[in-house]
């Protein structure tokens, strides 16, 4: 061993060891635990079953309705995460007076706690307490103070917590795309000036190949967080009514802490891993392509 | 005579200015408004935490409170120990961010130094820690701060949050490092630091701003949890967001002295975000886009 | 460097141990868990000093949110730690804990047997065992608005209505026409019949399976032989009953799937509803002037019946020991010092366990509820869950999305209830 890297393995240690004992540690707890049969209390792990939680969870109705519902969850959140903060990026690069206080302002939701943010929606859309359909019946929007049942009619309860996703996390996507924006160079711009291109074909043909890869970073950490959600969704609604809202970590949670189904919830959470760690080299991939043109 | 197209012109390239002017304000006043009506949510929360507790949860609510009253905070003090609550969540997020960030710049001035290629792995690392969910951890984390019998202290919160924190802060801080030239710590060895010293004195000083970075979204992620303090503490070492939504329990809906807390508990984070808000796109991205 | 290595590791290795020591260490401590904000948590607090001096213990008490005291539980019995001595516990939760906790049969006299209120015992005894001493028992019953019922207007439009006279109704129709009365009534266009529980909660639940006590059940989902029955005609008539409710426009509050006990009271202090059935220490805020609009109009009255007379699933709450605790011995003698002070709880919540705190309670005003409470607890169909360690998974995976499906008007309740004997089974088996 050279010198030189024993002295990384040295600076490395510490950090090495804790991330070891208590980072891989629990990882390798749990994907051990997918394999057994945990059951009830004080009696420890089970026999080897191999697969079967796997299967079972694949099987089961309500796996595969809460893997649809997260699905919808980050498409839908994400989808309109980039179109508005694309949108108020682009606002705000126009560079008209007082831009900074707008950015400031706009800041404010990125540093609530998402379980804050359940609750303020909770609040706001409660129907009986709650202000969002009053003023929907006050601006003649409704005809009913109760039109809208934002969080227990099974139609809306998953778009509602949809709704307070968007809110907390635009300001993310409208930061990243704002720093992406401005560090386009301004003689690509001049020379798309030069070729005689409108504002819209400037837009299509050297705003957005530029944004690419910023947007493919952003959508990347917000399609993984939007994924693992978990306070906002229970706060809001516990995933129900009827599990209309239920998505993969509310519904391993239950089975975890309600239900006692080590063995299932781990499955479902190594497979959930899996499936982010697969879409997260897909956009890595299309990342690193880009670059390379 | 012959100046007259010339005023025109110039009439019309000023009419021009003016209009794009105006377009340009036109915009900002739109946007202001957008901005306003964006965060009126939380405006709203702010208003109804000063408003009595008969009026913060009503039949026909209002935007704007009728009367202003502190009750709503007077209750949150009455009611939970909220001060030991802010305290307990402030004391873990700043040291378990201190431990990760100085554990992650540790660690990631060994790889950028003296092994360049493992650097790489730690973007890998850092996504594959950030695809857990976390509630998957919660069961095997809980066995271990048992074992070690850290039930409901810090120590087991500040542990948590800085395992969950260090890949992070070592993958952000690769970043900085590769950027310092390698002829900083020559200059410093040559002036008789040894490796270690030569990274406290001259490498630390020069990465500020990659610490500084690293350092808020680490206090971010300990400060807004609430999964894990759920489930590792109970009394000693509850923390604010737990605390918070205790007003909600199955027999009350303390709705006035939960927007007060709530407030209470986000304003300062608020203002602190503002105040350093420059740092805070690049640890967005992991520091994959730079401000 | 190495030295200085050396001692970074080393440093972080002794406050990780030297913090590891501090919390073994002392052995006179009692750690007990309670819900935060609950008459537990009041009462241990309140007695926490005459304890220590009584037996030289410190109690220590953790208090958490209610879904916490059962997660909290679960990954304490789960792990088997020891982090506490005694637990104050709700019912549902017993099936699924008492595996893990300490049987204190021999600590319960005959005497203290007769007290307490019938069926609290045999609540907490699996296979032959008693794993938890009742703190306190509380139903559901009907408050309503005195001052409604009373005015002379109501009651000449209510008989030409109806045919009969208004007052606290005691069945199921007229329990359904005084609704729909004060709910569709021009005088008070903001007030509510009464409301019916949906929301995401198991209180949803327990509030359907009160009305299925009252249809004439003997058992709840499933039979002592194991049958389940939930689809039965008891069973299925309960949820029509409440799904009448739902659909009668104007009687029931929107949003019933948002509904539970909370936003129940909120609304009746409010002064938007005219009835509710509630848990009946409810009461007691309900005639406080700080909490609610309005105090000194509401009345207390025993749960309606059904066909088959007045029924409840009691929610009585249990201490444990876990038999993971080291202290099981003062662990015992914290429980029966406890009992003898069980009249705290009805000072704290307005409820006790002890038929005797219930008779010196429920003579003065402000605790008037609590005859009618000991009436409906007394009920000749109030009744237990069944005790299945399956059961938090049974009601919110088959019996919470059946109640939610029919109140959405999505399934009937013949064939909601069907379907929820389709998943139970494959739970069960």
């Amino acid at each position: 061993m050279t010198k030189e890297s024993r002295v990384s393995i040295y600076f490395f240690a510490p950090a090495g060891i804790f991330m070891l004992i208590f980072l891989f540690f629990p990882v390798a707890l749990l994907i051990r635990d997918s394999f057994f049969e945990i059951d009830m209390i004080g009696q420890g792990r089970g026999a080897f079953v191999g697969l079967s939680h796997y299967v079972d969870a694949i099987r089961s109705e309500r796996f595969i309705g809460a893997t649809t519902n997260t699905i919808i969850y980050v498409v839908v959140a994400v989808g309109f995460e980039l179109i508005l903060g694309l949108f108020f990026a682009l606002l705000l690069n126009t560079a008209f007076k007082g831009h900074g206080i707008v950015r400031t302002i706009m800041l404010a939701p990125l540093m609530i706690a998402p379980l804050v943010s359940g609750l303020i929606w909770r609040f706001m859309l409660n129907n009986q307490f709650g202000i969002v359909n009053k003023l929907l019946y006050d601006f003649n929007i409704t005809s009913s103070r109760h039109a809208i049942q934002w969080l227990s009619d099974e139609r809306f309860s998953l778009f509602s917590t949809i709704i307070a996703d968007i809110w907390l996390t635009t300001p993310f996507m409208m930061l990243v795309l704002l720093a992406g924006l401005q560090g386009i160079s301004p003689t690509l711009y001049e020379s798309s000036q030069i070729d005689g291109a409108n504002k819209i074909q400037t837009f299509l043909y050297v705003t957005l190949p530029s944004l690419f890869p910023v947007m493919i970073v952003a959508v990347l950490i917000r399609t993984v967080d939007a994924a693992r959600t978990f306070d906002i969704v229970w706060v809001l609604t516990q995933g129900g009514p009827s599990n209309s809202s239920e998505v993969l970590s509310t519904y391993m949670y239950k089975t975890l802490t309600r239900y006692g189904q080590v063995g299932e919830s781990s499955a479902m959470a190594v497979m959930f891993i899996l499936l982010l760690l697969a879409i997260s080299s897909y956009f890595l991939f299309v990342m690193f392509k880009a670059n390379k043109k | 005579m012959l100046s007259k197209p010339n005023v025109e012109v110039s009439n019309k390239s000023m009419l021009g200015r003016l209009f794009r002017k105006n377009n340009k304000n036109i915009i900002g006043i739109f946007t202001v408004v957008l901005a306003l009506l964006f965060i009126s949510p939380y405006i709203y929360i702010v208003l109804t935490s000063i408003k009595p507790s008969s009026d913060a949860i009503s039949s026909s609510p209002t935007f704007f409170p009728r009367q202003l009253s502190l009750e709503n905070y007077v209750t949150m003090f009455n009611q939970m120990p909220i001060i030991r609550y802010f305290l307990n969540s402030f004391t873990t997020a700043s040291i378990s961010t201190i431990l990760a960030v100085f554990l992650g710049a540790l660690a990631a001035y060994g790889l950028s130094r003296f092994s360049s290629k493992t650097g790489h792995a730690f973007l890998l690392l850092t996504l594959c820690v950030r695809m857990i969910p976390m509630i998957s951890i919660a069961i095997p984390m809980y066995i271990i701060i048992n074992v070690m019998g850290l039930i409901d202290t810090r120590i087991a919160l500040i542990i948590t949050y800085t395992a969950i924190n260090v890949p992070f802060s070592i993958w952000l801080m690769i970043g900085f490092f590769n950027n310092i030239p390698k002829e900083f710590d020559e200059a410093a060895r040559i002036d008789g630091c040894n490796v270690f010293s030569a990274f406290i004195k001259v490498i630390l000083p020069v990465s500020l701003p990659g610490l500084a970075t690293a350092a808020i979204f680490c206090f971010m992620l300990a400060w807004n949890d609430f999964l894990f303090a759920l489930l590792l503490t109970s009394t000693n070492a509850k923390t604010a967001t737990v605390g918070i939504s205790e007003f909600l329990t199955a027999y009350n809906l303390d709705l006035g002295p939960m927007t007060a807390a709530a407030v209470s508990f986000s304003l300062p984070i608020m203002v602190f975000s503002i105040l350093v808000q420059r740092y805070i796109v690049s640890g967005m991205t992991l520091g994959a886009v730079k401000e | 460097m190495k030295k200085i290595l050396l001692i970074m590791g080393s440093s972080l290795l002794i406050a990780l141990v030297s913090a590891c020591g501090s919390n073994n260490e002392d052995d006179q401590t009692l750690t007990v868990l309670v819900e935060g904000g609950s008459p537990a948590q009041t009462v241990a607090e309140l007695t926490k000093e005459e304890f220590e001096e009584n037996t030289g213990y410190e109690v220590i008490i953790e208090s958490v949110p209610y879904s916490g005291v059962y997660d909290r539980m679960r990954t304490e019995l789960t792990s088997g730690a020891g982090a506490f001595d005694v637990a104050t516990i709700d019912t549902i939760w017993l099936p699924a804990l008492y595996q893990g906790l300490e049987p204190i049969q021999e600590e319960i006299t005959e005497e203290m047997q007769e007290d307490l209120f019938p069926g609290l015992i045999d609540g907490a005894s699996m296979n032959g065992n008693v794993y938890g001493l009742p703190t306190w028992t509380n139903a559901k019953i009907l408050l309503y608005r005195e001052d409604l019922f009373n005015d002379s207007n109501n009651q000449a439009t209510f008989l030409e209505e109806f045919g009969y006279e208004l007052s606290p109704p005691e069945t199921w129709e007229q329990y359904k026409d005084v609704a729909k009365f004060f709910g569709n009534n021009d005088t008070y266009p903001e007030l509510y019949g009464t409301s019916v529980f949906g929301a995401s909660s198991g209180d949803s639940v327990a509030s359907w399976l009160d009305h299925v006590a009252q249809a004439g059940a003997e058992a709840f989902v499933i039979d002592e032989a194991g049958e389940i029955i939930v689809n039965d005609e008891d069973h299925v008539s309960a949820l029509e009953f409440l799904n009448d409710l739902v659909n009668e426009e104007g009687t029931v509050p929107e949003g019933v799937m948002e509904t539970a006990s909370a936003e129940t009271s909120e609304l009746f202090y409010n002064g938007n509803l005219a009835m509710m059935l509630a848990w009946g220490h409810f009461f007691v805020p309900a005639n406080d002037p700080d909490t609610s609009d309005v105090a000194g109009k509401v009345g207390a009255a025993t749960m309606i019946a059904g066909e088959s007379g007045i029924g409840v699933v009691p929610g009585p709450w249990y201490q444990v020991i876990p038999s993971s605790s080291e202290n099981k011995e003062i662990a015992k003698e914290y429980l029966l010092f406890l009992y003898e002070r069980n009249e705290l709880y009805a000072d704290a919540l307005g409820v006790a366990a002890r038929q005797s705190v219930f008779e010196a309670y429920g003579q003065q005003d402000a605790f008037a509820h609590l005859n009618e409470l000991a009436t409906t607890l007394n009920g000749e169909q109030t009744q237990n869950r069944p005790s299945t360690e399956k059961w938090e998974e049974i009601e919110s995976e088959a019996l919470l999305p059946a109640v939610q499906n029919v109140f959405s008007g999505l399934q009937t309740p013949q064939e909601a209830l069907d379907n929820a004997k389709e998943i139970i089974e494959l739970i069960v088996n």
